[in-house]
């Protein structure tokens, strides 16, 4: 250290003056991301919790909602925002997606890891059934991942949401049978620290099979149920064997498992379970599993909800209602006929918002398996068009989404205290026509800018 | 002609869907009801050239040459048609969602069809169609001890739940022979499963079963030490494979056994012999002839086909007396179809048990009713048409031996699950349907077309953060 040459001393120098650029550039641009005071004025407001205002300002104070009403006086540090024409709603939630997560890992198969393509090696011999693994070392057990630990606030798909006025998202990861825990973000596409609104939400759960011969066990729904029970029953004991070890003296200690316990707070009702249905017996399935260990259960999916609305709402399983409508298969045989049900299902899917609605469950959108957010809305519009009423689909986008998801204190509404999330559209967000023109998360000012149509 | 099946399936899938939407009318199943002047086969005895079968809450209460009609009962005119009891197929895939076979695995008895009842299918309905009432829905071959079976009423219109058999005695699928051997390697992911020989098989089968036995052993250790209580103890872990396999050797699970040949079947019996439980039944069993003495023996069932084989090496040394000739060692012998599309004419197949080896009629009707029912232990409420038993019937047009009859109406629980008539009637409201869906599908794409009613702009958007001016 003592012998450094006036080579490194300089290089050294040079370093550290990049890194005090660096830090003040830091200091700089922190100051300027701090959220301003706004106020959107005259312009039509839909708080949700409330009647809607002709026309009202809404004031905006470092990121919480400081006032909301018809005569609202500006703050003299405000920035005004004109809202006349435009249409004020609370920032959408979308019910579950992957935003800001990056794609989805392949699946692991349990197996030799030689998984490098070429020409098929000798056949292997066959093995002795190995036993089932222990939880730990099991591939399709994520309940310890958490999708805020996940996120890249750069993602594209951040910034495509907000496009559409979304500014909130439940993300889930996406992998295995137990996939992880969700986390619900602003989409702010700032530091993952400031995005997360709360962590963990629910545990997701898939029943997907991975299907076919080859690869781990399971490979088929049975399996998946079956693995999925097993786990619940492993983290049961877990849980009672480290008990046990830490009441009493003289028993041996238990293997600690991240993933077991992960699932301790769903078993106790802390955290809901995720479980994914569309079909009615697809429901009862997930429902029934759920019970069996008495979870505290919520839908994602239910495109045919509408089937066993009446099952829904006396177990009362909220439902973040997939809004991806089936399309007919563009390569299909054009003379080919559909089966009915096929055609019923694709014909009817707008229907089944309104009829669960009509029926009392309740629900949030998510836009699960849709690649575009704009489909998303889309075909909430069409539920809307198809029966849903308009004040029921705002409040699945916003307040019912924010009670599922234990913040309706602080989001889904635009009310004082509440964090500062709008979206402001130029008329009605469910028409056509209506373009999001500016979107507030957290009080920070978003411009959607598009082109002009061709 | 191959268009007109091809329509006829289109039609009856719709019909699948138009039942689950608004269900058929039914008779209450409070209610009483009279099959009246049918010519009655009631399989545990001889038949009835006329007589009538009363129903009351779901149940046989009445059959005799003279019934007395209770006043407010339905009465069904049934003179000149043939009622049997309900068809039970003892060997069925169908009602499954997501998967017949759990293959990855030699032993899967954590696996259970009870979980994955798909009550849409709409082969539940076809199968009804052609008078079955009862099947056993197995898990697959592919492994030497497979998933947990569940026997299910075809009760069509009803959730997952209200198509389990209720009470019916749980059971598992086991399989011998060349499918649970033939598991073959996946490059990259996984080697070829053991067992990979018959050996093997015997193998895995003992092993599971010894598994079995000491994991019994473990938790009834602990029950006895956390009677004690001298000392906190942590349970066993908890395993539904090994929880399944116990109830097999305290003998209150039943095993369906896919297997065909000799050698086989007898290496299971002695394996169920050494470990002090009895095979309910042997499934397909192509051999089951060459050791239908010793099958009679163990007291264990045989569910055949009746002239279906040759299709790989193990099913070559069949012969169509295979049911007969059992059935003369003493052996109860059911006929079953493993498919779908011969689930629909079980009766048919059970006939010809009639021209090969000489049964019976009510022998060859015993084939597809009561003696499945005996194998299931479920012969206390179907399998025959006897006083106190459910009321699962089938009113055929003809004598159902004969290649003529077709099922005009099928009750199950007294219910009337399938109704020709009714199912026409139906088609045509399908079709209606069918066509204002492709109508409001047709002014929805045209919509889509028009410019003002595209939603989606062509192009991409942007968002941008804008960051507040400057404190002045």
């Amino acid at each position: 250290m003592r012998f450094l040459s006036f080579r490194k001393l300089f290089l050294r120098s040079r370093i550290a003056l990049i890194l005090v650029l660096l830090a003040l550039f830091a200091a700089v641009s922190a100051r300027t991301e701090e959220p301003a005071v706004f106020a959107i004025s005259g312009a039509r407001i839909f708080p949700v919790s409330g009647a809607p205002l002709e026309k009202g300002t809404v004031i905006l104070r470092n990121g919480i909602i400081e006032a909301v009403g018809a005569n609202v006086p500006i703050p003299p540090d405000a920035r005004t925002l004109d809202g006349t024409g435009l249409t004020v709603y609370p920032g959408l939630i979308d019910g579950l997606c992957d935003a800001g997560l990056e794609e989805p890992r392949a699946p692991q198969a349990p197996g030799p890891p030689s998984a490098r393509p070429g020409p098929p090696a000798a056949p292997a011999q066959p093995t002795q059934q190995a036993p089932a693994p222990p939880a730990a070392e099991r591939p399709l057990l994520n309940s310890h991942v958490q999708a805020a630990d996940l996120i890249n606030p750069t993602n594209r798909k951040i910034e495509s949401a907000r496009a559409v006025g979304i500014t909130t998202a439940l993300v889930a990861p996406r992998t295995g049978i137990f996939e992880g825990q969700s986390s619900l973000v602003n989409l702010s596409g700032a530091s993952v620290g400031a995005m997360v609104v709360k962590t963990p939400v629910a545990m997701h759960i898939s029943l997907q099979s991975a299907g076919g011969f080859g690869g781990g066990y399971p490979s088929s729904l049975m399996g998946v149920v079956a693995f999925v029970k097993q786990t619940f029953l492993d983290a049961e004991r877990y849980d009672v064997a480290w008990n046990i070890y830490n009441v009493h003296t003289g028993v041996v200690r238990p293997d600690y498992n991240h993933s077991l316990q992960a699932l301790i707070p769903v078993l106790k009702r802390e955290l809901p379970a995720v479980v994914p249905g569309d079909t009615p017996a697809q429901i009862q399935r997930a429902m029934e599993l759920a019970q069996s260990f008495k979870l505290k259960c919520i839908l994602s999916g239910g495109s045919e909800a509408a089937r066993i609305a009446p099952l829904l709402k006396e177990k009362g399983v909220p439902v973040l209602l997939s809004m991806k409508f089936p399309e007919r298969d563009r390569d299909s045989d054009p003379e080919l006929e559909e089966e009915l049900p096929v055609l019923r299902r694709r014909v009817e899917a707008p229907v089944n918002a309104a009829a669960l609605a009509k029926a009392g469950v309740q629900f949030a959108f998510q836009s699960g398996d849709i690649s575009s957010p704009r489909d998303f809305m889309r075909n909430i519009a069409r539920s809307v068009e198809a029966g849903l009423p308009k004040d029921i689909a705002m409040r699945a986008l916003t307040l019912t989404a924010a009670e599922i998801f234990g913040v309706a204190g602080k989001l889904g509404s635009i009310e004082k205290g509440k964090t500062a999330n709008l979206t402001i559209a130029t008329g009605d967000i469910f028409d056509s026509r209506t373009r999001v023109k500016y979107v507030f998360i957290d009080g920070k000012k978003y411009d959607i800018t598009e082109p002009e149509p061709e | 002609m191959k268009k007109t099946a091809l329509m006829a399936t289109i039609v009856l899938a719709s019909c699948a869907a138009w039942l689950l939407a608004s269900e058929p009318q039914r008779s209450p199943a409070s209610g009483v009801l009279i099959i009246k002047d049918a010519f009655i086969l009631p399989v545990s005895r001889p038949a009835l050239p006329k007589g009538s079968v009363l129903i009351r809450e779901g149940k046989i209460a009445e059959i005799g040459p003279q019934v007395a009609t209770p006043e407010g009962a339905t009465v069904i005119d049934a003179k000149g048609q043939y009622v049997m009891p309900g068809i039970i197929d003892c060997h069925s895939h169908i009602a499954i969602s997501g998967g017949v076979n759990e293959g990855t695995l030699a032993v899967t008895a954590m696996v259970g069809i009870e979980d994955v009842i798909d009550p849409e299918d709409i082969n539940i309905y076809r199968s009804l169609a052609g008078g079955v009432t009862t099947a056993n829905i197995l898990h697959g071959s592919a492994n030497p001890i497979g998933g947990r079976n569940q026997v299910i009423k075809l009760r069509w219109g009803k959730d997952a739940k209200g198509l389990i058999f209720e009470g019916a005695k749980p059971g598992i699928k086991f399989a011998l022979g060349e499918n649970p051997k033939r598991s073959r390697a996946t490059p990259g992911t996984s080697p070829a499963r053991y067992p990979q020989t018959r050996m093997g098989v015997e193998d895995v089968i003992r092993d599971a079963l010894i598994e079995a036995r000491t994991y019994t052993e473990k938790w009834d250790e602990y029950k006895k030490r956390a009677l004690a209580a001298d000392k906190p103890a942590i349970p066993p872990a908890k395993d539904l494979k090994l929880e399944t396999l116990a109830e097999i050797l305290r003998g209150e699970r039943l095993v369906h056994a896919h297997c065909y040949r000799a050698d086989e079947i007898l290496m299971l019996l002695r394996v169920a012999d050494e470990f002090g439980f009895k095979i309910a039944t042997f499934q397909h069993v192509l051999e089951g002839y060459k050791v239908a003495k010793e099958i009679a023996e163990h007291g264990a069932g045989a569910s055949t086909f009746s002239d279906w084989w040759a299709y790989k090496v193990e099913a070559y040394d069949a012969i169509p007396y295979n049911a007969a000739i059992m059935t003369r060692k003493g052996v109860v012998v059911s006929i079953n179809s493993d498919s779908a599309e011969e689930a629909r004419h079980l009766n048919q197949e059970a006939a010809k048990c009639m021209k090969y080896g000489g049964l019976s009629e009510q022998e060859a009707l015993a084939l597809v009713t009561l003696n499945p029912a005996k194998q299931l232990r479920i012969d206390n409420r179907v399998g025959s048409i006897e006083p106190g038993k459910d009321a699962d019937l089938v009113i055929y047009n003809r004598h159902p031996l004969s290649v003529y009859a077709v099922a005009q109406k099928v009750f199950i629980d007294g219910q009337v699950y399938f109704d020709i008539q009714k199912d026409l009637e139906m088609r045509e409201r399908l079709e209606k349907e069918r066509a204002s869906l492709k109508e409001k599908d047709k002014k929805e794409r045209e919509r889509e077309r028009r410019p003002e009613g595209r939603r989606t702009p062509p192009t991409d958007v942007t968002t941008t953060a804008v960051e507040p001016p400057d404190e002045p």
